[in-house]
């Protein structure tokens, strides 16, 4: 039994402790007299000076004082239900906890006030009572042999008043005083029956233990203790409020800044105090019990507290979770929840992400101080919380050590790690399209031509990457077609070698210089890239003074060719025409050996030199104009400025590379970018194959005459322009086509070339069929006569109501300019002599240079007007 | 969608500008300019926030182009106006203000404006083909700003078309300059100038539309006088000369025909002389009456009706009878009514013929002895109580779409009894 009881006793320590933050309204004894005449005592008393100490301890208000002389009681209370529990009933700890937790609960509303307090103060005495009752009877007895006086006293009281209540009420009151008398209980109950005796033990446990803390004075007390006691319990049946007074006197100023750490400080006095009661309690006739007490409450206490806390902490769990973890965080149990916390902090993506940085910084700043506060508390109560810091220790630690390890290696400077994204390529695309391209090398490769291609798009690197993915994959079957229209020149010859050199050579410098050499007749891109695409082998003028140096190299279909270009003026677009295409022709059989690289060298050579350039000064204020309309540029007055524009213009189109027909060019660019900034030609493409295609398009199409004038601007580029025969087209076509099999295109070639066919088709249409207009503005120009004649040659309506479009122009009614180009379209332009449709675009231009006033059907925003 | 109004009487595009700061300026285009300013002025509802701040009030109309063809016309002016920076209607080459920002949208930013830089667009605009053969005048209040256009048009080259004329009307009872149409002027025009003066109705063309309507109506079209064409009633588009005298009706197209005789060119002349009676014509007084005959029902039904009432004298009941009569009354046409009543009360008040008018002519003489003191404040000050008058009237029609009962309650039941 004593081992048993030790145990209990032990582990009801730090029970009381955790209770001891609870209002543990069972302590108070006496629930009708007694707590009416308690409660002011208490509360003078408490008021005066003792309150600060407890309420430090744990609560802040009076009751805490009343509660903490009560949890004396109630842990008395409690060893008496742990009796049964002592026989080794998981059951009976649970029960202690249940106990705990009720007692919790009052002291939350206790806290508030006393006298809630006191009305659960009584059921729990009352319980208490009830079942100590005997053990209480037969404990006063027992005492009056040990302290005669106190026992006598309580005796009275207990009988005065209620017996049990009285004898708890003075066992809390006067807790210090009594330990003694509870001292020598001890050994009584141990002696005594089982369930009284377990109570006994229990309470002089808890009694010993708030005495070692209140001070070492009470175990060596036992005599004065009795003799102030005495007089105590005499003058006053309870005796509490000078107990209070006294207790809060007694207890050592550390207890309050414990008592937070209720639970752990306990067990820590304990310790220290049990081989002082040891001592003590040795020399006395209870040393037998109190050193088997105590000894088994050392070690006993360890494993009994841990236990207790798990208990304590399942039970809380289980029954009453919310009423403890309130408690727990506004009592004494905060330190359990510090080491939890951390540990279980919940991390957000973002501090995952920012982890490896953001823990350094807690590394030297924030863990430090949380470390040492720790570790303080743990100096101070080593073994007691010792488990408990260890975890902390753990848990930090090794958080610590795995990121620090880990990640210091990742962690890059935000300069380092700049550098390394510059260095990384970047392919973007759709997944599907990164995993189709087999090899990344050839996504580069791709990468390096366009960039070498289009120095002008530099600033949207990754647009053209995507295209190029995009219709490589598409057109692996057209690729030998386009590759091959590629691969001819102006002429119809093919290019050699040198092109893929230059496709594989990005280097912008050569590219430069081999661009002058070569041919810029065909490939050079024009501003318009929509229409420009169209390479015109008429465009290229063949540079009289490099055929000499030409002829050398080229065969002699070629050089015939040249010597006729040499005759011919530089204007004459005609010439070039005519020639090329029967050379083609020839040249296709025959001249596939011959240098083909050489020719398109020389003719560029002689196209880039100055004097090829046409004279763009010695021109006409309505040839320059044409010129700058073939450039789709709008009309500019200065002749200066005209001239200058030119010839940025004509060197643009030298200089610019093959490449730079690319579709991908074509969003990314804006054609007066291109003029401005001339990106140097790599590679001289042969687009005449291509304008055979375009045709349909002109068909289908009943574009305004302007875009046919643009277009056809644009072929003749730079010398006047010049007649392009339909016939001459077609033959070009049927060229075009009959080479398309026999050239074999370079892989690299076909991602850029992809989105070229399109273009060049409408081009040549264009151009063949508005081949009698010479500029824009002149097509205009005549179509708007056209235009006007349609509208004003309309027969006067007959009906009012419904007028003529001229008459309505006449009235000022606002014009829809999408219902007169329909009129126009359907017949009234035919009618006028006009043959072709008109653009609504162009229809406005009509009509504002006509003063009438017009308005779009649907507005910006997609709606149609209502009212007019 | 065919367009079914006539002409509009009036509408104008404004050059606004603060009293108070000078360098404050707003382009706006209205049917109203009267009721517009009050409302810049904050005197009535429906002023433009950007010139809803107290402290740059008053604003006042320093300079409107007036004379467009329709409220389309007028609003695409504006806006190009407004927009000189970007409007497609003046050619890149010849822009002359650049917009040198752009908003976050990546659209160009405005340029802040200026008297100088809108008087500036404004010659430009007027040179443009969009525009420059509108019919349109142009009209300055205010000294300054007019000093300001003719500094402009010095550093031009390009002088605007001689078709628009430009008219000066200061505050300073100057000799008002050619008013064609000839609005009647009263013996107060002294004191009365500006926006307050301009017809904002069909008034002056009101006996050309009555001639216009009674060869109409009796069918003595005739022969087209240019093609000698018999001109069948309602089977075409006839023109009619619009001097008193002449009754020479003709094709739309011969006569346009007729007018570009010396500009075959061109699409719609701006002027011409009548084969008739030779007189100088203008295109858009031609077509004016000719669109308020084919389509301004209405328009010319109250404009003769007034007529009538004006002979009796009961102008004011009369012509709100009128006015309430018709179902389809817009806010606009009532107003402009409103505005020509008062107009004739002018005129009639010195004849003493305001006995009907009661409190109202009282209201009206108050604000005109106040239009005698400054100028600028006869102009704001005036307003109010017309304004009143004007809203009070509005009420009734604009609300209830003609039912008896609202016009009943309206304040002109006793003059209605009266009558």
């Amino acid at each position: 039994m004593a081992s048993k009881e030790f145990l209990i006793i032990s582990s009801s320590p730090p029970k009381a402790f955790t209770t001891y933050g609870m209002s543990s309204s069972p302590v108070l004894p006496s629930p009708n007299e007694v707590f009416a005449k308690k409660i002011p005592v208490f509360r003078t008393g408490s008021r005066a000076s003792p309150i600060p100490q407890n309420a430090i301890a744990s609560f802040t208000s009076a009751s805490s004082l009343l509660q903490s002389d009560s949890l004396h009681v109630v842990d008395i209370i409690r060893s008496l239900q742990s009796g049964p529990e002592d026989d080794g009933t998981l059951q009976a700890s649970r029960n202690k906890s249940s106990a705990r937790n009720q007692s919790r609960k009052p002291s939350v509303g206790n806290k508030s006030g006393a006298e809630g307090k006191v009305a659960r103060k009584p059921q729990k005495t009352t319980r208490k009572d009830n079942a100590a009752t005997d053990g209480a009877a037969a404990k006063k007895p027992r005492k009056a042999p040990m302290k005669e006086v106190d026992e006598e006293m309580r005796e009275h009281g207990a009988v005065k008043t209620k017996a049990p209540s009285k004898s708890r009420a003075k066992k809390l009151g006067t807790g210090d005083v009594t330990s003694k008398g509870k001292a020598a209980r001890k050994p009584k109950p141990k002696k005594s029956d089982g369930d009284n005796q377990t109570k006994l033990p229990n309470a002089q446990v808890t009694k010993v233990l708030i005495s070692t803390e209140e001070g070492h004075h009470v175990k060596s007390q036992d005599n004065h203790g009795t003799t102030e006691i005495d007089p105590v319990a005499g003058s006053l049946d309870y005796g509490l409020a000078e107990a209070v007074r006294r207790r809060t006197n007694w207890t050592p100023p550390p207890l309050p800044i414990k008592p937070p750490s209720l639970t752990t400080p306990g067990p820590a006095d304990l310790l220290e105090a049990n081989p002082f009661l040891g001592d003590l309690k040795s020399s006395e006739e209870k040393d037998n019990g109190f050193q088997d007490l105590l000894g088994s409450f050392g070690f006993s206490k360890l494993d009994d507290r841990a236990t207790d806390k798990i208990l304590l902490e399942e039970g809380g769990t289980r029954k009453r979770k919310l009423i403890e973890l309130v408690k727990t965080n506004g009592s004494a149990l905060t330190k359990a929840p510090k080491p939890k916390a951390p540990k279980k902090r919940p991390k957000t993506i973002t501090e995952q992400a920012t982890s490896a940085y953001a823990e350094e910084e807690n590394m030297y700043g924030k863990q430090p101080p949380l470390m040492q506060y720790f570790s303080l508390d743990a100096t101070d109560r080593v073994t007691s919380d010792g488990f408990k810091i260890p975890s902390k220790a753990r848990s930090k630690s090794p958080v610590k050590r795995g990121k620090g390890t880990a990640e210091a290696p990742i962690l890059l400077s935000p300069e380092s790690a700049l550098k390394q994204v510059g260095n990384q390529d970047f392919v973007f695309g759709t997944s599907s399209q990164l995993a189709r391209e087999e090899s990344p090398g050839f996504l580069r490769d791709i990468h390096a031509a366009m960039q070498a291609s289009n120095e002008l798009d530099r600033d949207d690197p990754f647009t053209s990457p995507v295209l190029l993915e995009g219709k490589s994959k598409v057109l692996p079957s057209m690729k030998r077609s386009l590759w091959s229209a590629a691969a001819r020149d102006g002429t119809g010859q093919l290019l050699d070698v040198e092109m893929a050199d230059v496709v594989g050579s990005p280097a912008m410098q050569k590219q430069l210089h081999t661009a002058a050499s070569l041919d810029g007749e065909s490939s050079h891109p024009r501003k318009d890239d929509d229409e420009d695409p169209v390479q015109d082998p008429v465009e290229t003028p063949i540079g009289t003074e490099s055929i000499e140096e030409s002829s050398k190299h080229v065969g002699p279909v070629e050089a015939a060719i040249r010597l006729e270009l040499l005759s011919s003026p530089l204007k004459n677009i005609e010439n070039s025409d005519s020639p090329a295409e029967p050379s083609v022709q020839n040249n296709v059989v025959s001249l596939k050996k011959p240098t083909k690289a050489h020719a398109s060298k020389e003719k560029n050579s002689g196209r880039s030199k100055s004097s090829k350039r046409p004279e763009f000064s010695a021109y006409t204020m309505v040839q320059l104009a044409k010129e700058i309309a073939s450039y789709h540029f709008k009309p500019i007055k200065s002749r200066d400025q005209m001239i200058a524009l030119l010839e940025k213009c004509w060197d643009a189109k030298q200089q610019r590379s093959a490449l730079g027909n690319l579709a991908t060019n074509l969003p990314v660019s804006s054609p007066k970018k291109l003029a401005s900034v001339l990106p140097p030609s790599s590679q001289p493409q042969i687009t005449s194959p291509k304008r055979p295609r375009g045709r349909p398009r002109k068909d289908n199409d009943a574009t305004p005459s302007p875009k046919r004038k643009t277009k056809t601007a644009s072929l003749a580029n730079a010398l006047s322009r010049a007649r392009k025969t339909q016939k001459k087209a077609e033959a070009l076509d049927e060229i075009s086509d009959s080479d398309v099999a026999q050239t074999p295109s370079p892989p690299r070639r076909h991602p850029s070339q992809i989105g070229t066919p399109p273009l060049p088709l409408q081009l040549s249409s264009s151009a063949s069929v508005d081949s009698r207009e010479l500029s824009p503005t002149t097509s205009q120009i005549r179509l708007f006569k056209y235009i006007t004649a349609a509208v004003k040659t309309t027969p006067p309506a007959t009906d009012p109501s419904s007028p003529s479009w001229y008459e309505k122009m006449l009235l000022y009614d606002p014009i829809i300019i999408e219902d007169l180009t329909v009129w126009l379209n359907t017949g009234a332009l035919e009618k006028a002599g006009w043959d072709g449709e008109v653009d609504p675009k162009e229809v406005k231009k009509w009509c504002e240079s006509k003063s009438v006033c017009c308005l779009w059907k649907e507005n910006l925003r997609g709606g149609s007007r209502s009212r007019y | 969608m065919p367009l079914d109004r006539p002409i509009p009487a009036f509408y104008c595009c404004y050059l606004l500008r603060s009293t108070v700061r000078h360098a404050r300026v707003y382009v706006g285009s209205t049917p109203n300019p009267v009721r517009r300013l009050d409302q810049h002025n904050g005197i009535t509802k429906g002023g433009a926030a950007r010139t809803n701040r107290d402290t740059l009030r008053p604003w006042e109309m320093t300079c409107i182009v007036t004379g467009f063809p329709s409220h389309i016309a007028a609003l695409q002016f504006e806006w190009a106006w407004q927009n000189p920076h970007i409007t497609l209607h003046i050619p890149p080459e010849s822009r002359i203000q650049h917009a040198t920002q752009k908003k976050r949208s990546g659209h160009l930013k405005r340029p802040q404006h200026t008297v100088s830089s809108l008087l500036s667009n404004l010659h430009l605009l007027l040179r443009v083909p969009s525009f420059s053969r509108w019919p349109l005048d142009v009209r300055f209040f205010n000294e300054d700003v007019h000093k300001a256009w003719l500094k402009w048009t010095k550093a031009v080259s390009e002088p605007i078309a001689d078709s628009v004329p430009i008219i000066t009307d200061f505050p300073s009872a100057e000799p008002r300059g050619p008013e064609r149409g000839g609005s009647p002027k009263s013996k107060r025009s002294k004191t009365e100038h500006g926006i307050s003066m301009l017809d904002v109705d069909y008034t002056k063309d009101k006996d050309y539309v009555k001639k216009g309507k009674e060869v109409v109506d009796f069918e003595r079209e005739g022969a087209c006088t240019i093609c000698q064409r018999e001109l069948e009633h309602d089977a075409g588009i006839y023109t009619i000369c619009p001097s008193p005298g002449c009754e020479a009706v003709t094709h739309m197209t011969c006569l346009s025909t007729s007018f570009l005789k010396n500009d075959p060119d061109s699409l719609i002349p701006i002027n011409g002389t009548c084969p008739t009676c030779r007189t100088e014509l203008r295109w858009i007084d031609v077509v004016k009456e000719l669109s308020l005959r084919m389509r301004g029902q209405k328009e010319v039904e109250k404009l003769l009706k007034v007529k009538r009432a004006r002979k009796g004298k009961t102008v004011a009941s009369l012509s709100t009878i009128v006015s309430d009569i018709e179902d389809d009354e817009d806010d606009v046409e009532m107003e402009r009514e409103i505005a020509q009543e008062i107009k004739r009360l002018q005129e009639f008040n010195p004849t003493g013929a305001q006995i009907d008018m009661g409190d109202r002519w009282h209201d009206f003489e108050d604000s005109d002895d106040t239009d005698a003191g400054s100028v600028t404040s006869a102009a704001s000050q005036s307003k109010p109580n017309r304004k009143r008058k004007e809203s009070r009237s509005e009420s009734a029609p604009s609300k209830a779409v003609i039912l008896d009962a609202v016009i009943e309650d309206s304040d002109w039941d006793d003059a209605l009894v009266l009558d």
